[in-house]
């Protein structure tokens, strides 16, 4: 139990500026107090830190217009390019025949299955790095709890609902399996998504700004793969949003043939955090020069 | 005007001078006021009186004693003095004449 309270005390310090976080912990080794009252003075201080750093307009910038959107996508797009994956999966390490290197057709049909997939982890874990630097650059203080909640949203932005993949009958001998139907978007949500952004957010915060040929060469590198994944994300909010009670998906107005072009900007949209990187960069050049 | 909270914490570091630090300062406010303190309330307190000029911080040397870690220093400007005198002197006025007068246990 005292370890425990230990362990919670050690982890709300690290949510404080570094010089009061050492401060403190010296505080709390020289009174030397129960790890109960450690923990609720501890809890009491972020408590105040973070109420005071929300009242600057750049943590709702982060949380509002950054991670929140971004994390609606990315819980759209996770599961939409992971049962995508399942198929795959299933066909070539399940399933796997030789005969899917006989032909210059099925060989060729193996390579774009492994291209598609290597372009859509790196694309991921690029917009969620660069969104999690963005997320920390715009309020440091508050990018711990801008975090959680981009998480649970990432989680729970598609609860229930499912995809276009799960609802078809056809596609049953692979999602029978809760290994592709649950298993697979939640491992995308964990290292493709959660652990990338998490990363963004401690390098922004402990590391000084990226480089400017570094922020440029990230900027094109994100737009080029964005590029690649072509109207993927107009697709994981049409085909990757459907409902599970009712065969239709989650935007009927949409495919109805109503106006789409609001969808069309969506890739663009995942580019923005990287294009503020890039640009961040060049003027913190700017300024040392 | 001050709070008394404020004032508590501007008296503690005055009076260990300098040795007025996070810990020595809580100690001493929980001597003077026989009730407990928060370091929350503490440091966000010694925060306030920095912005409002009425103290100096800044980061000590480590020591042993503290597992290696640095102080936050503390330092009560002329500002801070004079603002706690008009404290001390409007709460003596007004308790001046009431029952509860130097009934300081």
């Amino acid at each position: 139990m005292r370890r425990a309270l230990a362990s919670i005390a050690h982890l709300l310090l690290r949510t404080l500026d570094p010089s009061e976080r050492e401060a403190v912990e010296g505080d709390l080794r020289e009174l030397d107090l129960p790890p109960a009252r450690a923990v609720r003075d501890v809890l009491g201080l972020v408590v105040r830190r973070q109420i005071a750093a929300w009242r600057d307009p750049g943590a709702w910038a982060a949380l509002l217009i950054v991670a929140l959107p971004l994390a609606m996508m990315f819980s759209l797009l996770s599961r939409h390019w992971a049962h995508a994956a399942a198929f795959s999966a299933w066909s070539y390490i399940e399933n796997w025949t030789p005969a899917y290197l006989d032909s210059p057709a099925a060989r060729g049909e193996l390579i774009a299955a492994v291209t598609t997939s290597a372009i859509q982890f790196a694309v991921l874990i690029l917009w969620a790095w660069t969104g999690g630097i963005a997320v920390a650059s715009l309020s440091r203080r508050t990018a711990w709890t801008t975090f959680l909640l981009f998480a649970a949203l990432v989680f729970a932005g598609t609860t229930g609902t499912t995809t276009l993949a799960v609802r078809n009958p056809a596609n049953s001998a692979v999602f029978s399996a809760a290994l592709y139907r649950v298993g697979l978007p939640f491992v995308f949500r964990v290292f493709l998504v959660l652990l990338p952004a998490l990363l963004g957010i401690r390098r922004a915060a402990r590391e000084p700004a990226i480089a400017r040929a570094h922020g440029i060469a990230l900027a094109a590198a994100v737009a080029l793969l964005t590029s690649l994944v072509g109207r993927s994300p107009q697709g994981a909010v049409l085909y990757g949003w459907w409902h599970v009670s009712s065969d239709g998906p989650v935007l009927v107005a949409f495919t109805q043939g109503r106006d789409i072009w609001p969808l069309r900007l969506l890739p663009i949209g995942m580019t923005l955090p990287a294009i503020y990187v890039a640009w961040q960069a060049g003027r913190r050049s700017r300024e040392q020069s | 005007m001050l709070g008394e909270f404020e004032y508590l914490v501007l008296s503690a570091a005055a009076r260990l001078e300098g040795d007025a630090y996070g810990a020595a300062i809580l100690k001493e406010v929980e001597r003077a006021a026989r009730q407990r303190c928060s370091i929350g309330a503490l440091y966000t307190t010694i925060d306030r009186l920095e912005k409002k000029g009425l103290l100096t911080t800044w980061m000590g040397d480590p020591t042993a004693l503290r597992g290696g870690r640095a102080k936050r220093m503390v330092k009560v400007t002329a500002k801070g003095s004079r603002e706690a005198a008009a404290f001390y002197t409007a709460v003596v006025r007004a308790s001046d004449g009431l029952a509860w007068q130097l009934r300081i246990p």
